[in-house]
């Protein structure tokens, strides 16, 4: 009887061991006292960032993606930037005017900017960088560049943009991630594509000059003193730390070595749970919404042609628990195509289509669509991305939701470049589960899903191929429209459209959230948090004095 | 013939291999489905004149076979083409990455192969003893469990509970080392990734060497070493282990390319800039000419360890000859 009394009394050492030394390590851990420090911004600092795979160039002129814009956004500047609820604000341009007619923009341009190689920027730069880049090769503000009729620059710090008919999204689109201003002296008379620039020392305008890349494992920008925002930046370097694998960045973001993540794309959501319980971070969702649902192809299949079947689609799907269980709770159920991301386009009253089975059954038995042997009524082919985790966990649900329908569901999960060509350029699908972002603006996000001139066979158009001449019209209207009244009237019909006829069934408005550790602050506050890394600071830097930094 | 003679000869016959290797690559990658430039363009719809200049700047214009046949004359040339994502040269890009990849494998095969090797021999000289025993089951743990669970329990209890290693990376950026602290830090990064990868082919190469000493030990050469009265250590050294090495030298060979495929997955786990890494997105983003090269290159590896494994044939058996 001994020995086990024995054993267990070591067992009992060894536990009370094995706690000190946790209490221990807690103890030490350095973010407990750093605890929360206000009052005005320090200096110094590295801010280390993860994201999942290198940005193919350091050019934005050329190359407008997510992860790209990440990076070069520290680099480069815009001539504007967006606050959280996308309210313009000056950057490299002091001030704007729009003529009352919304065809002619006329910047006003800060002095004393120079880029990183102490070079003036004036507005020769803005017109080429219009002209030559980002109009011509930025894919995603290319139908925004594409309205420009001419650009002046009757002075060297003004710049006159006139616009071939009024656009109304316009200034959302001149941000460092869309309308990033290159250095012409940099590029002009160079073949844009094989400029060494791309790659090696860009040359900016923004708040953190390049320092390094090696390739697969970080970028390094440290603080640019000539900053044109006095004070600014607050760091002293940020690194992106690239690591491809999600469950690799939540862990590494938990043992300190990255501080931060940010953009959608490189947030680790699987591990979300895990992650809102760390107390020495904050977690914010802030970003262009998006749209999650179930899109139709309305000229393939022609049961799901049929109304009143995506009727009973959209009764038969129980989207709360779609989003609790597939999105982790990590969104809103929305019920409109414009999400409430977009509060004030967003039409809470538009044709609802709540959760109700015998609704379904008895849509589809008037269909047409009677029960067949072992209860099911017909068989539909739902594609989604593999590895998107916006679709993995929710497709498996709404199978099983259809199935109670009779509707038998075959899910075709493809590799992203697969999708593309079979989803959007073939449209051989029946339907589509996926997230799509709105870019905080309909005419941006949606209308390029509904509009019949979107039906281009290109990726992320209208590939459902709905075609209604009243919602072109309506969506022409709202981006021409002069008084936001007339643009918000557009959009709300458009979505009372939408909803009645249905291309789209909604599901869910996903947060895109950020996460930074809590010795960092005044990060969060901008649409893109990655567009405005200048407002960062660290809680252990030198004390800054007000006036020695230049406030928003 | 002599040693030289039969590797180039043997270099020869794999020329006929690299050249299948190629255009069969060629082949599979553009027969699967998925176009590099919608890839690259991303989610915002591109205007049709940027995709088509495009698709003539990367030369996807031109007829399949006009694009295999200089794809196959570059290669000749050293020319592994363009990375379409990166807008540099392949070549470049790969060897930015070798390092990673080599400073993964290298320790692990060879700590793998020694240790494996080592533990074989301890298993097999008292079998079902209480060593063989915690070796065998060592062994078959170390077999069944994948890498890459292993990989994320190695980083749950090093890095998280304990925080002893760091979890991800070759070494740690920010802090610009040199010298002897910089190759400990290095050393620190790599050790979860190389005992994630390792432990497999360590376990392969015990269960293999101990079986076979456990062959070899009732051939007759090994009763007549211990009739002439050599002492069992020198029975072991000098008669058992050269002739029980013989497969296990093979599975070695074989393992290389087990290797390569196992740092794939390792390096996305740990975030390690390697091949691998590069190759995993190379076939996400259709980036043809990386695969290509890249696929070219393991094969090329493999080829090699499999001649080192023929030479050390020869080197360990005197009975075999190269003629």
């Amino acid at each position: 009887m001994k020995e086990p009394l024995c054993r267990q009394n070591s067992l009992r050492n060894f536990v009370s061991a094995v706690s000190l030394f946790l209490i221990l390590l807690l103890v030490i851990d350095s973010d407990l006292f750093a605890g929360p420090v206000e009052g005005n911004p320090r200096k110094g600092g590295t801010l280390i960032l993860g994201m999942t795979a290198d940005p193919s160039t350091l050019n934005c002129g050329i190359e407008s993606s997510q992860i790209v814009a990440m990076v070069t956004s520290s680099i480069y500047s815009g001539l504007i930037h967006l606050d959280e609820e996308s309210n313009p604000h000056p950057d490299l341009a002091q001030s704007w005017e729009i003529s009352p007619d919304g065809l002619v923009y006329t910047f006003q341009l800060r002095e004393n900017v120079k880029w990183h190689d102490g070079e003036p920027f004036t507005s020769a730069d803005v017109k080429f960088s219009f002209e030559n880049l980002v109009g011509k090769y930025n894919a995603r503000g290319r139908e925004a560049y594409r309205n420009i009729k001419a650009i002046e620059t009757p002075g060297p710090l003004t710049v006159k943009i006139n616009l071939k008919k009024a656009y109304s999204p316009f200034l959302g689109v001149l941000t460092a991630h869309d309308g990033c201003i290159m250095p012409k002296h940099v590029f002009d008379g160079t073949d844009v594509f094989k400029n060494p620039h791309n790659d090696a020392n860009p040359v900016g305008s923004g708040p953190f000059k390049f320092k390094e890349w090696k390739k697969g494992s970080h970028v390094t920008l440290a603080r640019n003193d000539n900053y044109f925002k006095k004070g600014r930046p607050f760091l002293d370097s940020v690194i992106f730390r690239i690591i491809p694998n999600a469950a690799t960045r939540a862990i590494a973001f938990e043992t300190g070595e990255i501080n931060a993540i940010f953009a959608s794309n490189s947030f680790p959501y699987q591990h979300v749970d895990r992650l809102k319980k760390l107390r020495n971070a904050t977690i914010k969702d802030i970003g262009s919404p998006s749209l999650i649902g179930v899109h139709f192809n309305l000229k393939g299949n022609p049961i799901v042609a049929k109304k009143e079947v995506r009727m009973a689609i959209a009764h038969a799907i129980d989207k709360k628990f779609v989003v609790e269980k597939g999105l982790r709770g990590v969104g809103k159920v929305i019920d409109s195509v414009i999400p409430p991301g977009i509060p004030w386009a967003y039409n809470a009253n538009v044709p609802k289509y709540p959760f109700d089975l015998n609704k379904a059954n008895a849509l589809l038995d008037e269909a047409g669509h009677p029960r067949g042997a072992g209860g099911m009524r017909f068989a539909l082919r739902l594609a989604f991305e593999a590895g998107n985790d916006n679709a993995e966990r929710p497709v498996q649900i709404l199978r099983e939701q259809l199935k109670a329908a009779g509707i038998d569901i075959k899910l075709e999960r493809f590799e992203r470049s697969v999708m593309l060509e079979k989803v959007f350029q073939k449209y051989d699908f029946d339907l589509w589960f996926g997230p799509l972002t709105t870019r905080g603006h309909p005419a941006l996000g949606t209308a390029r899903i509904y509009t019949s001139s979107s039906i281009t066979g290109r990726p992320f158009t209208n590939f459902t191929r709905y075609s209604n001449p009243k919602v072109d019209h309506l969506f022409d209207l709202a981006v021409s429209a002069t008084k936001k009244a007339d643009m918000v009237k557009a959009y709300y019909e458009v979505q009372d459209i939408l909803l009645r006829d249905l291309p789209t069934i909604p599901v869910a408005d996903r947060l895109q959230l950020n996460i930074i550790k809590d010795q960092f602050k005044g990060a969060l506050t901008s649409t893109e948090t990655y567009e405005r890394l200048d407002e960062i600071w660290w809680v252990q830097g030198t004390p800054l004095k007000e006036g020695d930094f230049e406030r928003d | 013939m002599s040693i030289p003679t039969f590797i180039l000869r043997r270099l020869l016959h794999a020329l006929p291999l690299f050249l299948c290797v190629i255009v069969f690559n060629f082949i599979l990658i553009h027969l699967a489905p998925g176009d590099p430039i919608q890839a690259l363009v991303g989610e915002f719809p591109a205007p049709e004149s940027y995709i088509t200049e495009m698709r003539r700047a990367f030369g996807l214009d031109q007829p399949l076979y006009i694009q295999l046949l200089l794809y196959v004359k570059n290669i000749v040339a050293g020319d592994f083409g363009f990375s379409f994502y990166y807008r540099q040269p392949v070549l470049t890009v790969i060897l930015d990455r070798v390092p990673a990849t080599l400073q993964l494998m290298l320790p692990a095969l060879i700590f793998s192969a020694i240790v494996g090797i080592l533990l074989g021999i301890l298993s097999a000289r008292q079998p079902f003893s209480l060593s063989d025993n915690a070796i065998s089951a060592f062994s078959i743990f170390g077999y069944c469990v994948p890498a890459f669970w292993l990989g994320q329990m190695l980083m749950v209890i090093f890095s998280i509970e304990l925080s002893w290693l760091p979890s991800q990376g070759i070494k740690t950026v920010g802090a610009d080392l040199e010298g002897l602290p910089d190759f400990l830090d290095r050393i620190t990064h790599l050790l979860l990734p190389f005992a994630a990868l390792a432990i497999r082919h360590l376990a392969v190469n015990a269960r293999m060497m101990r079986s076979s000493m456990l062959e070899v030990a009732n051939e007759d050469f090994v009763r007549v070493a211990r009739a002439k009265g050599l002492a069992e250590k020198e029975v072991i050294a000098r008669h058992m282990v050269p002739n029980a090495l013989m497969p296990v030298v093979t599975i070695i060979g074989l393992q290389v390319g087990a290797l390569i495929g196992g740092s794939v997955i390792i390096e996305v786990v740990f975030g390690l800039n390697g091949m691998g890494i590069y190759l995993l997105e190379g076939i996400l983003r259709r980036d043809l000419l990386v695969v290509q090269s890249l696929v070219l290159i393991f094969a090329m590896t493999y080829v090699i360890a499999n001649l080192m494994v023929d030479i050390g044939y020869a080197w360990l058996d005197p009975r075999i000859h190269y003629d």
